[in-house]
């Protein structure tokens, strides 16, 4: 097979979006009873399942209990059905050790911590599809479960990634296009005041075009904000509605 | 939300693909499904946003939809500009992307934008309404007709049915399917669909006849035919069905022509001629170099080689060319060569090759950062290679090495890797090491434990003579005057001589070599070291040393004022020169004076003592007595050295020797290297003689280790040529009227030196220079594997030859050295027993190592002249096409069918000036005007080759005299070569014969004198002597009328200014 172009001259991407076109969002909060926080993501084909129980007390080992703040503990793991081909993937390898990580230093800067020393707050997401845009699909779904839990955020915080093909900056790649070993930079930012939470870019880029890839990133994270929130706003009115039925 | 998601609907596609390992893997993809997909028609009544040059055509008749496999099998079709409308939908560009080739989907991708082709691609498979998805039960074929047929239908109704659609497919019953499904859209097959709509159109028609058959051709599968098994190939090769050989591609014609030279074949016979290869598919994946087996065809299908000189491109579209060339092939020239095919291989001989990133693929790896690439070798004879790298953007402008895996028969070019990055193009180190490598020399720096073996030599811990070897070494410090004669700034000076009177009158002359196997002894590392380099490698610009610097430049190196040990041979001579006797062994001298070949001459020629202080740095400090001693001292010597010279000289051409010339040219370099002029060297009669008393020594010495070790001694010889090869030069003298006998060495010698024109002393030279190439290359032997009627060597006329003069720069002398030392001591001893042959290789190790030492030896040879080249193109790049340099006058020595061989003579270079370019126009050369391109033919006759065009008629004759420009041709994988343009038909700058006649004059001075040494030194043949002479001796007495012509103008010129 021939290279692939990712982006015709018509301005196509593979899949037939034009460069700022995010996949689609589908989105459902609350989708466990047992868990204190919980929410499901579609973003094209990656899908994402998230909960957050807690915050309780600090568990196994009470040296981890922090005196001022909360401990945020992440649990990133991907099924073994998520990918094209099936593998097995032991809890705690490399890569879904930094995605852990990456996952934690989020939700840390995010979370108001302070409101809860000496307790612990666990968040856990599973990966059960991958498309690409696994950490982006990963925040967002982790970002409506703490929500859903009704635990103090800064802000809502949104994640998604963009590209750099033929000039041209692509907002939310999927896998094809993140494979095809062009830059990729992802980006969470806490939408209402711009602030970047985190940032990670693969591969070379050249200055010059940094701005430009930033501000589509920035542009696909405002972009999910306005589905997350209409999604949130839309689940409180039915709960609200489901309350003020039982009330009535 | 920040800008219009305008998607309005997401779909899945589901793919069965194969994973990296060949595991059938399902993939699911998504669709993104958008009504605003442009139409790019310009009747659009819905308001695509068509914003694009490349439209559909205005007023056409109807539009054409190709299905998938038309749009890959005639694409060529749909390039030509009568076609127009034509709607590729995206589902026939995926396929031909998929199914096709790289290139057909970059054809593709141009034709849909160029503004004058009519033609589109539309995006159906992201068009709400056009798009299909497969069903679970229908094929791909069947999906593709669909959905181009779905998406015809729907460009349709779009257009609101203003234009007729016509939806060609592959067969009759595909467009049964879909014929009479949608009122407006025309279903039929190509076939049809050609004989209906296009039936006035010649060359539609044919070219669908021509693509058809190669579309169904193409699906014969592989590129081509395997190999036949080994055992085949021994019991054919034994019986003679088949021939082996060596694989020689033609370097100016590299798609299409390869020989193969028969090895161990009788070349005298006339079956043994090389066997001639045409085109790809006969060559079967074998490299230039390979060893390989060959199917001779029946006589009926040889065929003749072409006679055109190929003119180089570098992007040539390959895959076309094959049969133009044959039919080119078929009409000229005359004599048909066995032709074959290649079907086997018996050893690879791949090395590693420099090679480039061809510039197509530099253009498009903005979205392939990996991947396979095809890379161009810088050798022109290796075809071009296939490597998978991740490194596509590290690797462009770059020069790489590249290495041959595998050469699968299924595929167009090899497959390989890469080895490493040698650096950017046009750097002078990157070329430097680009044409190191190309001739597999390396030259990494020596080993620390390598050099901890040498003695050392600094001021803190100065080397010296150990007692016991001063005792054992006869002492010439004090008794012989000894000096060097080398070229300016040389550091590695390994031959002295000195030369004194004896009390009985006779003459003793001395060959001191520095004595290099003292320092280096047999299986040391230095030994292993220099034995795999071989020789010094002399480069334009730099040296690679044999031996560490501490040996070559300090040790061994007979600087002047230091005490150093040496081979000695020295030899009593007769006042008439005759060998009285000679004497073997290790020394210890002193060179006094250390000279230039430039001095040297002056001295000879008699200049004034100041000069020589001046010139002579050991001179510094002398005065008063003892100066004028000395110098009446070295003057002697020099001036009988000069005698000598000549008298050896005499009686080697007497014997037949040749005097063979070749140009070479100095380069001379600015500080930051660049390259300031390019000088012919000078040639001096001082050259002459060191050069003599170096032959001289080296067939002493070769009969000496030849008598001591009959079987096992290394020596050189120069087997005569072979008579086809003389054909061009004898060509060339015809065309002047001179007759050049190449039946033996001596009457070649002998008609050399009488084909002199007058007028035209670059004749003679030229001559000589084909002669030179006419020649077999010098080689070293072991005298056990050699029958000894073959130690001949023809170039010096001597029984015996070798080489001992050099040992700091050529490993051979130091073997060589050992030899005689070992001789020396046999004698001494006087006993055969084998405790003197220690350390000396046995009969079979000594002949892989001459072997060895001649392949480095060719290699640092070709190195050289690379780099000499590399200056060359260096320098002509850096001056302007008008600048004067790179206007010269050329002499054309060989007529091909397309243009002629021309060689220049300030410069040294031999090339091609066409006179024919690949538009088939040639060169027509008007009077005092540019010359002009213009349609005509070229008639190639035996020494005359004619252009006849439009404008008038032009001859080129053998030897005639015209001028050239000279420039380089900017290549990007290639090495830079020189272009060779004719600017004029006749000679460049009459006024710069003047220096010209002088040397010449020079020339003949000497020449008589040698005449003269001639007569005196030889009693018998004098007769013979004089009559090669008689046409200079003629000449010199006599003034040359044109000469004296020039002469009466010039005083006429002169009484003009007076007045």
């Amino acid at each position: 097979m021939a290279g692939v172009e990712l982006l015709s001259d018509q301005g196509f991407r593979i899949d037939g979006r034009r460069p700022h076109e995010l996949r689609k969002i589908e989105c459902r909060l609350g989708v466990f009873r047992q868990a204190d926080g919980s929410a499901y993501i579609e973003q094209g084909n990656t899908k994402v399942l998230a909960a957050v129980y807690g915050p309780h007390e600090v568990r196994g080992g009470r040296g981890k209990a922090l005196h001022d703040k909360v401990v945020v503990n992440c649990q990133y793991s991907m099924a073994t059905f998520s990918t094209g081909e099936r593998k097995r993937r032991p809890r705690g390898d490399r890569k879904s050790q930094e995605m852990t990580m990456h996952l934690q230093q989020t939700f840390d800067a995010t979370i108001l911590t302070t409101l809860y020393p000496r307790s612990q707050i666990d968040i856990f997401v599973e990966v059960l599809q991958a498309d690409g845009g696994n950490y982006c699909a990963s925040v967002n779904a982790a970002t409506l479960a703490l929500i859903d839990a009704g635990i103090p955020l800064k802000d809502y915080v949104c994640a998604s990634s963009a590209g750099f093909v033929r000039d041209t900056a692509l907002v939310d790649m999927n896998h094809l296009e993140e494979s095809s070993g062009g830059t990729e930079l992802i980006i969470a930012t806490l939408p209402k005041s711009q602030q970047i939470v985190f940032l990670e870019m693969n591969s070379r880029l050249h200055e010059d075009n940094l701005s430009a890839v930033m501000d589509r990133a920035v542009a696909g994270c405002t972009d999910v904000y306005n589905v997350l929130d209409t999604a949130v706003r839309d689940h409180v009115g039915e709960t609200a509605a489901a309350i003020g039925g039982d009330a009535a | 939300m920040t800008e219009q998601q305008t998607w309005e609907e997401r779909a899945e596609r589901c793919l069965s693909l194969r994973s990296g390992q060949g595991r059938p893997l399902k993939v699911v993809r998504e669709v993104y499904l958008r009504p605003d997909v442009p139409c790019f028609s310009p009747m659009c009544l819905a308001g695509c946003r068509n914003d694009s040059d490349a439209l559909l055509p205005n007023g056409a008749s109807h539009y054409i939809v190709p299905e998938c496999r038309i749009a890959k099998d005639y694409l060529e079709l749909f390039e030509l500009t009568e076609m127009q409308g034509v709607v590729f939908t995206q589902t026939a560009a995926h396929c031909v992307q998929h199914e096709g080739s790289r290139r057909l989907a970059a054809r593709l991708r141009r034709l849909v934008q160029d503004p004058d082709a009519g033609c589109i691609l539309f995006c159906n498979e992201f068009q709400k309404y056009a798009h299909c998805l497969q069903e679970p039960q229908e094929s791909v074929a069947e999906w593709r007709l669909r959905s181009t047929f779905r998406a015809a239908e729907w460009l349709f109704d779009h257009l609101a049915g203003q234009v007729p659609l016509v939806m060609v497919t592959q067969t009759e019953e595909e467009a049964d399917v879909y014929r009479n499904q949608k009122m407006g859209v025309l279903v039929v097959s190509f076939k049809q669909y050609i004989a209906e709509f296009w039936k006035g159109h010649a060359a539609i028609m044919e070219l669908y006849t021509s693509l058809s058959e190669a579309a169904v051709a193409g699906k014969e599968g592989k590129q081509f035919g395997g190999y036949l098994p080994q055992a085949v190939l021994e019991e054919a090769l034994k019986s003679g069905r088949f021939v082996s050989g060596r694989l020689n591609v033609n370097r100016f014609n590299a798609v299409t022509e390869a020989f193969v030279a028969r090895s161990g074949v009788d070349l005298t016979e006339d079956s043994g001629a090389d066997i001639l290869i045409v085109g790809a598919k006969d060559r079967n994946r074998a490299v230039h170099g390979d060893e390989v087996v060959v199917d001779i065809f029946p006589k009926s299908q040889w065929r003749m080689r072409s006679l055109a000189v190929k003119i180089e491109e570098e992007n040539e579209v390959e895959d076309n060319d094959d049969d133009d060339e044959a039919e080119k092939m078929k009409e000229s020239g005359d004599k048909r060569l066995p032709t074959g095919r290649v079907v086997g291989v018996l050893k690879r001989q791949w090395r590693d090759y420099v090679a480039s990133l061809s510039p197509n693929e530099q253009g498009n790896t903005n979205s392939n950062k990996s991947g396979k690439v095809l890379v161009i070798p810088w050798d022109y004879r290796i075809p071009k290679i296939r490597i998978a790298t991740r490194q596509v953007s590290l690797l462009k402008e770059q020069r790489c090495l590249v290495r041959i895996d595998n050469w699968p028969s299924d595929s167009q070019y090899p497959n390989g890797h890469l080895v490493k990055a040698l650096g950017p193009i046009g750097d002078l180190e990157t070329e430097i090491a680009a044409l190191l490598a190309e001739n597999e020399l390396s030259t990494s720096a020596f080993t620390s434990s390598l050099l901890a073996e040498l003695p050392t030599d600094s001021s803190e811990e100065p080397w010296v003579m150990s007692a016991e070897e001063e005792e054992q070494r006869r002492d010439l410090r004090h008794s012989h005057l000894v000096f060097s004669i080398d070229p300016k700034g040389c550091e590695d000076v390994d031959d002295t001589l000195s030369l004194r009177e004896l009390e009985n009158g006779n003459v003793e002359l001395g060959v001191h070599i520095a004595d290099v196997t003292f320092f280096v002894q047999p299986g040391s590392l230095t030994d292993r070291e220099a034995q795999e380099r071989s020789t010094t490698i002399y480069l334009a610009d730099r040296r690679y040393d044999m031996l560490p610097g501490i040996l070559s430049a300090n040790l061994c190196s007979l600087i002047s004022g230091k005490d150093r040990y040496a081979v000695s041979v020295m030899w009593e001579l007769t006042p008439k020169f005759e060998v009285v006797n000679v004497w073997y062994g290790r020394t210890i001298i002193h060179s006094k004076y250390k000279l230039f070949y430039e001095m040297a001459q002056e001295v000879c020629n008699g200049c004034s003592d100041q000069d020589i202080l001046d010139n002579v740095p050991e001179f510094q400090g002398v005065t008063g007595e003892e100066l004028t001693q000395k110098l009446k001292e070295l003057r002697w010597s020099l001036i009988k050295l000069t005698e000598l010279g000549r008298s050896m000289k005499a009686r080697r051409t007497h014997c037949g020797a040749l005097d063979l010339e070749s140009v070479e040219v100095q380069v001379q370099l600015t500080e930051t290297k660049g390259v300031e002029d390019l000088t012919p060297k000078e040639h001096l009669e001082v050259h002459e003689t060191i050069a003599e008393c170096m032959i001289f020594a080296n067939h002493w010495v070769a009969k000496k280790i030849a008598d001591a070790f009959p079987s096992k001694a290394l020596l050189r010889n120069h087997p005569p040529p072979r008579q086809e090869q003389f054909d061009n030069l004898l060509k060339c003298a015809t065309a002047r009227g001179f007759y050049v006998d190449t039946s033996s060495n001596k009457a070649l010698a002998a008609s050399l030196d009488a084909c002199v024109d007058a007028k035209d002393p670059l004749v003679n030279s030229l001559l000589r220079s084909l002669a030179t190439l006419a020649m077999s290359n010098a080689r070293y032997f072991c005298t056990g594997a050699v029958h000894p009627d073959e130690f001949m060597h023809y170039g010096l006329a001597l029984d015996r030859y070798t080489h001992f003069t050099s040992p700091i720069r050529r490993y051979a002398d130091v073997i060589v050295h050992r030899l005689l030392l070992a001789a020396v001591k046999q004698e001494a001893e006087d006993s055969s027993c084998d405790k003197t042959r220690a350390g000396l290789p046995g009969s079979k190790r000594l002949d892989e190592m001459a072997d060895h030492m001649n392949n480095k030896h060719r290699a640092a040879q070709n190195a050289q002249r690379d780099s000499q080249e590399l200056f060359q193109s260096i320098f002509f790049r850096d001056h302007d096409d008008d600048d004067s340099v790179c206007i010269a006058d050329a002499v054309i020595y060989q007529l091909r069918a397309n243009g002629v061989l021309v060689f220049v003579p300030r410069y040294g270079v031999k090339g091609v000036a066409y006179l024919q370019d690949r538009n088939s126009q040639v060169l027509y050369i008007p009077k005092s005007c540019p010359p002009e391109w213009v349609s005509g033919a070229l008639i190639r006759g035996d020494d005359l080759l004619t252009v006849d065009s439009t404008l008038g008629v032009q001859k080129y004759c053998l030897l005639e005299h015209i001028t050239v420009r000279l420039s380089v041709n900017l290549s990007h994988a290639h090495c830079q070569s020189l272009k060779i343009e004719v600017v004029a038909k006749r000679p460049h700058g009459r006024g710069d014969g003047g220096p010209a006649e002088v040397t010449t004059r020079a020339d003949m001075v000497k020449r008589v004198k040698q005449g003269a040494e001639d007569r005196q030194g030889d009693e018998m043949d004098t007769q013979s002597l004089l009559d090669s002479l008689s046409p200079e001796l003629s000449q010199y007495r006599q003034t040359d009328p044109q000469h004296s012509l020039y002469n009466l103008f010039q005083s006429f010129h002169h009484t003009g200014m007076q007045f």
